[in-house]
């Protein structure tokens, strides 16, 4: 039995004209994101995982972007059919996004007050001073110290980690159903990047919100994730809950990806690595996107693209699952 | 001797690496002419600049009359297919004075460039990269030459130098060194934080070294940019001197002169005058236009 | 090619009292000189053939301390002592030579390679500036470099921006041991790379320095990397050491509170492996203005009074393992009790 499904994907495609040639970010991804939960989508640079997470919140920049086709159903409405207007309506209300570098998202030259303000009131139908009592409780919300003495404050006076806060209070001002989280720890600390996590997970649970945590870090993955996603070249290569993903990764990259970080608990000499390096666009492999990396593949993988399959319920976009690779070998 | 054929051997053992795809070359420059290629406004002008220089250079053949040749019976002749843009004050012929006009303008523009561009970049890049008591003051110094009004400063100049293309270069340069010296100043204290200049010193480079080798090598788009805008701009400048009769000394031909003698009778011969004008024009545009495109080719960041 | 053997574990790098100090102007109100001390009294010992890891969260001067020891950026004050030469005695000239011995890898592979430079070019130019040899010999020397880092030698003539982060990263390496030095200060090489490139950075690191046997004094704010590269480590907080030991005794009995809470932070990708988070309150102090007594006590979960007050010593808890904290027995203690 599967819960209700707060956002689901299908089929996306996104693409970029470029003048080099076509580039295909996003390729045929889809995914489900429940209510009151958190998918974790991992990939390393290039993958789309940003890319996908654009195109929900429809600000992949036109062109040399374009959507080329597939559905995102939120709250059963497609929002590719939703006008700019409808859209802006939802961006920031129902959907709100955190990025990588608070900094830029921040303007600098207004006080983070007046930022968190003109967002609500952008929104909802309150007054100014409803707004400001609002602000403040957001902000005492994300645990920033002295948030009167704050909300005059210019992002620059902050620290990165409280202006990581500044951004998820604003975000979190309009009591988003969907938050979508870009990278929100990578440019911090760790010991602050703790402290975020810990925020997000809290408020999660405070305000039953779903979140799409979009990360190349596994370790985030794995304290917030209840679903995670694997990406590699445009393409969804496994889908799994957290707990199956890290007990028993299925796809070669996963595996991969999980063997190359260095452990804090086991000690090797040599790490075990993904030999080469992702394939440019122009330069894609005929068959599986993984293949010349991968160290099991067989002649099929260079001749055929692979197919999500269902494994145990899981889906994973490798031969190695199918009846062809038995019968290879 | 053997020195000189070890180096074709070199060169020989180099090109056989290439063709046997040893060694691939890198598509740098190949690259940036394309893309310089398919800017069409810029291959325009680019032309234009090229046909320039071959009438500088071939000015006593393209030319119809010798500039200074007296044709008293057509004194302030209209255009005719005689004199195509008509004759001047003393009947000379005003196409083949233009003509030659174009041999003074372009070397004028190229020589003041260039002195304002090696006093500019050298001072400008040791100002830069040496920061502190060596900055404040080279930029003390740049302050006082822009200090005074240009023309002021450049008839200053000539005045006490007195006439001649030569002075006139000088005059030219040392007026327009300090917006060079400025913006490779500027451009110089951005770049000695990279940390490719980190790893030079780090490696024991000399200063004199960063400088050649690591930072007036990465200025190279801003310095374009300043000499093609810094040619058409000389090129101003000598018109104005010459209208104002400090610059080129007729009888040789120069289009500010020409603009100049021109003014006189600017109601009964108006081609006499808006013909150089016309010349000085296109080729200002030319060398603006060019120098856009040509930064635009070469700044690899641009690169897809 | 000649190696010259460095006996492993004899100090090759002795840095004494290091300090950098930025700033110095007068603030508008208070004739009171104002100082960023980003780097305050460090000392150190750096032994050929090992890798000493640095660690700490961005400004504790870490990218500062690896500098200093270079003298990219000048010191304030302090002893480095190379090869029985002090670094801070010595003249330009001299300084340079000795350059040759000592070199740097950066984090940004995209700051650290001069765009109008070819690969060949880049590769070279330390051999250029510190050997006297003909331009056959030097492009033999760095093709030769090339295979060593895994960099297919047609690649001689392009230019750094056709290459992605884990090849220039590897061009880097290349610049840095084409002279053969004994240290390299690797200034968080792999922070800018995706997971699947950095491990292969990293164990091109290792094997270099099986190889070649030079010491490295890495600099990281990742624990996990550090304790796979590293055979010491000395953890930092606001220009200060506050513990070194060797990589089993730290990982396994941190002693400082703030070694275990930034162990305790990294989030493992293992979901079985349930910790004690220690979360730390609060952000870095500003280094303009470091608290009294001990820097950490604002953050410490442990502090006592005398914390604020008294700064702690720097003490040897057996086997090298050194520590700056008050209360760093009590741990122990605790451990024993259980």
């Amino acid at each position: 039995m599967k819960n209700e499904a707060l956002l689901e994907v299908k089929n996306l495609r996104t693409y970029f004209h470029t003048e080099a040639g076509l580039v295909k970010s996003v390729d045929g991804v889809s995914f489900r994101v429940e209510k009151g939960k958190t998918l974790g989508i991992v990939g390393e640079s290039g993958c789309g995982k940003s890319i996908t997470s654009l195109s929900i919140m429809q600000l992949v920049e036109t062109p040399p972007g374009k959507i080329e086709g597939g559905e995102i159903l939120f709250e059963g409405e497609n929002l590719l059919n939703k006008t700019e207007d409808e859209m802006r309506e939802i961006r920031g209300k129902k959907i709100a996004m955190i990025f990588q570098e608070p900094m830029t998202s921040l303007n600098p030259v207004y006080t983070i007050g007046k930022q968190i303000t003109e967002a609500l009131l952008l929104h909802e139908k309150i007054s100014k001073h409803e707004a400001k009592a609002r602000a403040l409780e957001m902000l005492k919300l994300v645990r920033i110290p002295l948030p009167e003495k704050r909300f005059n404050e210019y992002p620059h006076q902050l620290s990165g980690g409280m202006r990581q806060r500044v951004m998820i209070a604003m975000s979190l001002s309009c009591n988003p159903q969907l938050l979508i989280c870009d990278e929100p720890t990578t440019a911090l600390d760790v010991t602050i990047q703790a402290q975020i996590l810990e925020l997000i997970n809290e408020l999660k649970e405070k305000t039953g919100s779903s979140v799409i945590m979009i990360t190349h870090d596994l370790g985030v993955i794995s304290e917030v994730a209840d679903d995670v996603m694997v990406m590699y070249a445009g393409k969804v290569v496994e889908q799994a809950s957290t707990d199956e993903i890290f007990e028993n990764p299925l796809h070669p990259y996963t595996v991969g990806l999980m063997n190359c970080i260095p452990k804090l608990n086991s000690d090797v000499d040599t790490l075990p690595t993904i030999k080469g390096m992702v394939p440019s666009f122009d330069n894609m492999p005929k068959g599986c996107a993984f293949c010349p990396r991968c160290s099991m593949a067989k002649k099929i993988c260079e001749q055929k693209a692979p197919e999500l399959v269902d494994v145990d319920g899981r889906k994973v976009r490798c031969f190695r699952y199918t009846k062809e690779w038995k019968e290879e070998a | 001797m053997k020195k000189f054929f070890s180096f074709f051997n070199k060169q020989k053992k180099f090109e056989e690496d290439i063709l046997n795809g040893e060694m691939e070359y890198s598509s740098y420059y190949k690259d940036s002419l394309k893309r310089f290629r398919r800017n069409k406004a810029a291959m325009f002008c680019l032309s234009i600049i090229v046909l320039l220089g071959l009438v500088a250079l071939l000015a006593s053949i393209v030319a119809p009359y010798d500039p200074s040749y007296q044709d008293y019976t057509s004194v302030l002749a209209q255009p005719s297919a005689k004199h195509w843009f008509g004759a001047d004050e003393y009947g000379r012929d005003i196409l083949s004075r233009i003509i030659y006009g174009t041999r003074v303008s372009l070397s004028i523009g190229i020589f003041a460039q260039l002195l304002a561009s090696i006093i500019g970049i050298t001072l400008g890049a040791v100002a830069g990269y040496f920061g502190g008591i060596v900055d404040s003051v080279i930029s003390r110094i740049m302050e006082i030459f822009s200090a005074f009004p240009d023309l002021i400063f450049a008839m200053a100049i000539m005045t006490f130098m007195g006439k001649g293309v030569l002075n006139l270069y000088i005059a030219l340069g040392l007026l327009t060194w300090v917006r060079t010296a400025r913006m490779i100043r500027g451009a110089v204290i951005q770049l000695k934080e990279k940390e490719y200049v980190e790893a030079s010193r780090a490696s024991g480079g000399t200063s004199f070294r960063i400088i050649v080798k690591h930072l007036i090598p990465n200025c190279l788009s801003t310095i374009i940019v300043l000499v093609t805008l810094g040619i058409p701009n000389a090129i101003m400048y000598e018109a104005s001197l010459s209208f104002l009769g400090l610059g080129i000394q007729p009888p040789t031909p120069s289009w500010g002169n020409m603009i100049s003698a021109a003014q006189s009778v600017i109601g009964f011969l108006p081609v006499y005058s808006i013909m150089p004008g016309i010349a000085i024009m296109i080729t200002v545009i030319a060398f603006n236009i060019f120098g856009d495109g040509l930064r635009d080719a070469l700044d690899p960041k641009l690169r897809t | 090619m000649e190696l010259e053997k460095k006996t492993l574990g004899e100090p090759i790098l002795k840095v004494v009292h290091l300090k950098k100090w930025f700033g110095g102007k007068s603030s508008l109100f208070s004739s009171k000189k104002e100082y960023i001390k980003a780097v305050d009294d460090v000392s150190f010992e750096l032994n050929a053939g090992e890798t000493l890891g640095v660690v700490g969260e961005s400004g504790c001067g870490k990218s500062t301390m690896g500098r200093s020891v270079l003298r990219l950026i000048e010191p304030t004050a302090g002893e480095i002592t190379f090869e029985g030469k002090d670094l801070m005695k010595l003249g330009g000239k001299e300084l340079r030579k000795v350059r040759s011995k000592m070199q740097i890898i950066f984090q940004d592979p995209y700051a650290s390679l001069n765009p109008r430079m070819t690969i060949g070019e880049v590769i070279a130019e330390p051999l250029e500036i510190q050997l006297h040899l003909s331009k056959e010999e030097i492009r033999n020397q760095v093709l030769k470099t090339m295979e060593t880092v895994g960099l297919n030698t047609k690649y001689y003539n392009r230019y750094p921006h056709e290459f992605s982060g884990g090849q220039r990263q590897r061009i880097g390496i290349a610049r840095a041991i084409v002279l053969q030095p004994d240290i390299i200060v690797c200034d968080e090489p792999v922070s800018a790379l995706d997971v699947s490139i950095q491990a292969q950075v990293i164990n091109l690191l290792r094997e270099l320095q099986k190889k070649m046997g030079m010491a490295y004094l890495f600099i990281s704010h990742d624990l996990s990397v550090i304790k796979h590269i590293s055979d010491r480590i000395i953890v930092m907080y606001l220009g200060h050491i506050v513990e070194t030991a060797t990589k089993e005794d730290l990982y396994s009995r941190p002693l400082h509170p703030y070694t275990t809470a930034l162990l305790s932070a990294i989030p493992i990708p293992d979901r079985k492996a349930k910790r004690e988070k220690i979360i730390l309150e609060g952000d870095l102090p500003s280094p303009a203005d470091p608290p009294s007594g001990c820097v950490f006590h604002t953050r410490c979960y442990r502090a006592q009074p005398i914390c604020s007050e008294k700064k702690p010593e720097f003490k040897d808890y057996g086997n090298g393992h050194c520590c700056a904290c008050h209360f760093c027995n009590c741990e122990n203690e605790e451990e024993k009790a259980e």
